[in-house]
C-alpha cells in the first residue's frame, strides 16, 4: 500500500497538532527551564529549589544519571514522533527508551546538561516533558482505542487534548499537595482502569441519550491502594472542565501537607467522605465564572480542526482477503485472534503490537524498532502509532487485507508476539535496575515467568490473565489490581517478594487483590506463580479463566498451595 | 524589603515589617492577623485602612464578614511548594469579589510570577537580596496561557488567552 494520507494532508492522525502559537509557547518554557538550569548550575537556585522546578519538566534523579521522562499525551504519537524518540534514544541515551504505564516514555541515561537541548529537539516534533512529574497535573492518559472503539459515545481524544492544555501551566495547580493523574475515555466501558486514578471519566448516555461524562474521584494506587468514588454521573461535556477545576481547587485547597502518604486526593475523599466532597466541590463550582469556562461548539471546533483524521475506505473483499491469509498461515492466525481488537468501521481492525517478548523488558524498545514502527505506521495505519497503559503499542487503523503483510514485517522486526492479553504480557515497572525509589528488581522477575511460560500453546491455554511486577510500593505496574500482583520490598538489604492475588482493574468489577501470604525470595516467587497457575488448569471450570476460579474458590486454596512445605 | 508590582519595584504605603501579629504602620493603616481580626474591627476607627495576614492553611472563605472593610490581604508562603495562597487569592477575587491589594509574602520563587499574577496577587514581597531583573524577566516569561484567569486577559484561539 502506498503511503496513506489523511483528510488534512498537513496533519497528523488522531492527535492535535501544534499552530505558531503552541510552538512559542514550548519555545518560551524550554528558554525557562534552560535558565532554570543555568541558575541551578551557577548555584544560584538550591538542589532543594530547583527539584521541583526540574521535576515539573520531567527531569529525575535516578540511581544512574538523571532520567528524562516525556509525555505522549494520550497516548498518541505520530511517526515523526517517533523518529524523533528514536533519535533523543541514539544521541543522548543508550540507543533505546521505555514506555511507562502512564502513556509516557523515559530515557534512563542523560545528562542534566544536555536536557535543554533534548527539549528543543523534541519541541521540533510537538513533544514536551512538562509536567510528567512533580506534584502537578501529570500527562493525561485515555483509552487505547480511543476514536475507532465500537462503544465509543464521545472521542475522548478532543476532551483529553483539552485537559492537556489547560492543565500546562496551572497558575493556581502548579503546586499541589501531591502528584494528580487523570484518565479520560469516551466509552462505558472502562478500560482506562478509571476507579484507580485521582480522576477517573468515562462516558454514558443519559436518560433523553445523550452523552454525558460519569466523574470518578479519589481512586489509587500506592502504599495505600484505594479505589474511587463516583461524584458525578451526569456532567454535560461542555462543563466538564469547570467541573474538574472546582475539584482541584477543593484538593489544592485541603489536601494534607504535612504528610507525604497522605497528601493525595484519596485520602482527602476518604476522610471528609465523598457527600462532603461532593458538596465542597459543588460550592466551589457554583461561584466559578462558567462562561470563561464553557467548551463552547465554536472552540470544540477549533481544537478538533488541528486533529488529523485518517480518511476509511470500505472495502469489502477485506475481511474475506484476511480469512484467506489466516486460514493459510496459523502462526498470523494466531496473532490475529490474540492481537486484534474491532474497528468500528467493519473493513478494518486495530492491532497491537506487543513490546512484550520472551526474555526482554517490559516496555523497552529500542530506537532501531521506534523507526521500523514508524515506517510501518505510515505504509499502515496513516503515520499513527498508539502507545497502551499495558507498555504495548497499537496500530488503530489497519484494513484488514493489508494485516498479513504488516504483520511479515513485524516478524521481521521481532515485533510480532502474539501474548496480547496473555501470562507473559506482563506489566512491569523499572525496578532496581534504574529507579532510586526502588527495594527490588522487577525487570528479572518478569523475564523469569515469561520463560517458564514461552509455551504460546501453554499461554492460550492458560488464557486472559494480567500480572503485574512492582519494585516498590508506588506501584507503577499496578500490581494491587492485577490478577496477580507481585510487589518487591527489602528485608534488612535483601530482596523479597510479596504476592497479591485477585485484583481486578476495571469499573465494573474493579478489586484490589489481597495478599497471599509472607513474602518470598525471587526463586520461591516464580516458583509460586508456576504453582498457582498449575493448581488454577487444574481446578478450573469450562471457559473460566484465572480470575473466575479464583472468585469461585477464593484465596485460600492457592494459599495453600503455595505455602505447603515443600 | 522590596515590594514589586508587575515586575517594578514600587513604594510601599503599607511597610510591612515581616507579617503575624499587629503593626501599627501609622495611625492610618493597620495589618493585622486574621486571628485577632474580629476584636480588633469592634473597636476600630471606621477611617483607617485595614490590612489582614492570612496563614496559608486558612480558609479564605472565612474573611467574608470582614471584606468590604478591608483594603489589603497579605497571604503567606512559608515554603514556595504549599501552593494554597494560590488557591486563597483566587478565592477571594472569585468568591468574595474582593478589589483590594493582595500581596505575596514568604518563600516565592520567581518562577512562580506568573502564576501569583494569574491567580490574582497584585504585589509581592521580596529578599533584600533578590535579582530583581529576574523577577521583571518572570513577570513576561509567557505571553499565551491554555486556561482563563482571574485577571481580565484577552481571549484567543481554542483555550488561550493572551497574557
Amino acid at each position: 500500500m502506498d503511503n496513506q494520507t489523511a483528510t488534512q494532508p498537513n496533519l497528523a492522525v488522531g492527535r492535535y497538532n501544534y499552530d505558531e502559537i503552541d510552538h512559542g509557547f514550548l519555545q518560551e518554557r524550554i528558554n525557562q527551564f534552560r535558565s532554570q538550569v543555568e541558575r541551578r548550575l551557577k548555584g544560584e537556585l538550591s538542589e532543594e529549589e530547583f527539584k521541583p522546578l526540574r521535576l515539573m519538566n520531567g527531569v529525575y534523579l535516578q540511581l544512574h544519571s538523571y532520567m528524562l521522562r516525556v509525555a505522549i499525551p494520550y497516548g498518541i504519537l505520530s511517526s515523526k514522533m517517533l523518529r524523533g524518540l528514536a533519535y533523543i534514544a541514539r544521541y543522548y541515551d543508550r540507543g533505546y527508551g521505555h514506555f511507562t504505564t502512564r502513556q509516557n516514555i523515559q530515557f534512563h541515561w542523560t545528562k542534566l546538561e544536555e536536557v535543554p537541548d533534548i527539549l528543543t529537539h523534541l519541541a521540533s516534533v510537538e513533544m514536551h516533558a512538562i509536567q510528567t512529574s512533580g506534584n502537578c497535573i501529570r500527562n493525561v492518559t485515555s483509552d487505547e482505542f480511543a476514536g475507532l472503539a465500537q462503544d465509543e459515545l464521545i472521542d475522548p481524544r478532543i476532551y483529553a487534548e483539552i485537559l492537556r492544555q489547560w492543565s500546562t501551566l496551572h497558575p493556581e495547580f502548579a503546586f499541589l499537595p501531591r502528584k494528580f493523574k487523570i484518565a479520560i475515555s469516551g466509552s462505558p466501558n472502562d478500560r482506562i482502569a478509571a476507579c484507580f486514578y485521582d480522576i477517573g471519566i468515562l462516558a454514558r448516555l443519559d436518560s433523553q441519550k445523550k452523552p454525558v461524562f460519569e466523574i470518578w474521584v479519589g481512586g489509587g494506587l500506592g502504599r495505600i491502594p484505594v479505589k474511587g468514588k463516583l461524584i458525578r454521573d451526569d456532567v454535560a461535556p461542555e462543563s466538564f472542565l469547570a467541573y474538574v477545576e472546582a475539584i482541584l481547587r477543593v484538593y489544592n485547597m485541603y489536601g494534607a501537607r504535612n504528610n507525604l502518604y497522605k497528601s493525595r486526593i484519596k485520602i482527602l475523599v476518604q476522610n471528609m467522605g465523598i457527600d462532603a466532597f461532593r458538596e465542597a466541590v459543588e460550592k466551589e463550582y457554583q461561584v466559578m465564572d462558567q462562561e470563561k469556562f464553557k467548551l463552547s461548539p465554536e472552540i470544540m471546533e477549533q481544537i478538533n480542526q488541528r486533529f488529523g483524521r485518517p480518511v476509511l475506505q470500505d472495502f469489502p473483499e477485506a475481511t474475506k482477503i484476511l480469512d484467506q491469509h489466516r486460514n493459510e498461515n496459523p502462526e498470523f492466525n494466531r496473532w490475529i485472534k490474540n492481537n486484534s481488537h474491532p474497528h468500528f468501521h467493519n473493513d478494518y481492525f486495530a492491532v497491537v503490537i506487543a513490546l512484550k517478548n520472551i526474555g526482554e523488558t517490559p516496555g523497552d524498545i529500542t530506537a532501531d524498532q521506534m523507526d521500523a514502527v514508524a515506517n510501518l505506521a505510515d505504509q499502515y495505519s496513516w503515520g499513527e502509532i498508539r502507545v497502551t497503559h499495558l507498555q504495548n503499542i497499537v496500530f488503530g487503523h489497519v484494513r484488514k487485507d493489508q494485516l498479513y503483510k504488516l504483520w511479515k514485517e513485524l516478524v521481521k522486526n521481532d515485533l510480532a508476539s502474539a501474548n496480547q492479553g496473555l501470562i507473559t504480557d506482563i506489566i512491569c515497572c523499572p525496578g532496581m535496575d534504574y529507579c532510586a525509589l526502588a527495594n527490588a528488581r522487577s525487570i528479572s522477575i518478569a523475564r523469569e515467568i515469561a520463560k517458564c511460560f514461552a509455551d504460546i500453546e501453554l499461554q492460550e491455554k492458560i488464557g486472559s490473565i494480567k500480572i503485574g511486577i512492582d519494585g516498590c510500593i508506588n506501584s507503577c505496574a499496578h500490581h494491587h489490581i492485577t490478577n496477580i500482583g507481585i510487589l518487591g520490598v527489602d528485608k534488612k538489604g535483601e530482596e523479597f517478594y510479596q504476592i497479591k492475588i485477585g485484583g481486578s482493574s476495571y469499573k465494573d468489577d474493579a478489586e484490589i487483590g489481597s495478599i497471599l501470604g509472607a513474602a518470598l525470595t525471587a526463586e520461591q516467587v516464580i516458583e509460586a506463580v508456576k504453582k498457582m497457575i498449575d493448581f488454577y488448569l487444574d481446578k478450573r471450570e469450562e471457559k473460566e479463566t484465572f480470575i473466575d476460579t479464583y472468585r469461585r474458590l477464593g484465596a485460600a486454596p492457592f494459599k495453600e498451595i503455595v505455602y505447603a512445605a515443600a | 524589603m522590596p515590594l514589586l508590582k508587575e515586575g517594578q519595584i514600587i513604594t510601599d504605603p503599607w511597610n510591612l515589617v515581616g507579617t503575624g501579629n499587629q503593626q501599627t504602620i501609622s495611625e492610618r493603616r493597620v495589618v493585622i492577623s486574621f486571628e485577632e481580626l474580629a476584636n480588633f474591627l469592634e473597636n476600630a476607627d471606621p477611617s483607617i485602612d485595614i490590612g489582614v495576614s492570612l496563614k496559608s492553611e486558612t480558609d479564605a472563605e472565612l474573611l467574608k464578614p470582614y471584606i468590604t472593610k478591608l483594603k489589603l490581604v497579605v497571604l503567606n508562603f512559608p515554603v514556595f511548594r504549599d501552593g494554597r495562597p494560590f488557591s486563597q487569592a483566587r478565592k477571594l477575587r472569585e468568591m468574595l469579589k474582593f478589589n483590594g491589594e493582595i500581596r505575596a509574602t514568604g518563600n516565592v520563587l520567581p518562577d512562580q510570577y506568573q502564576f501569583l499574577h494569574r491567580t490574582g496577587f497584585s504585589t509581592v514581597e521580596v529578599a533584600e537580596t533578590a535579582d530583581i531583573a529576574l523577577w521583571h524577566k518572570a513577570f513576561h516569561q509567557f505571553t499565551e496561557s491554555y486556561q482563563p484567569s482571574i485577571v481580565s486577559e484577552v481571549r484567543g484561539k481554542g483555550l488561550r488567552w493572551q497574557i
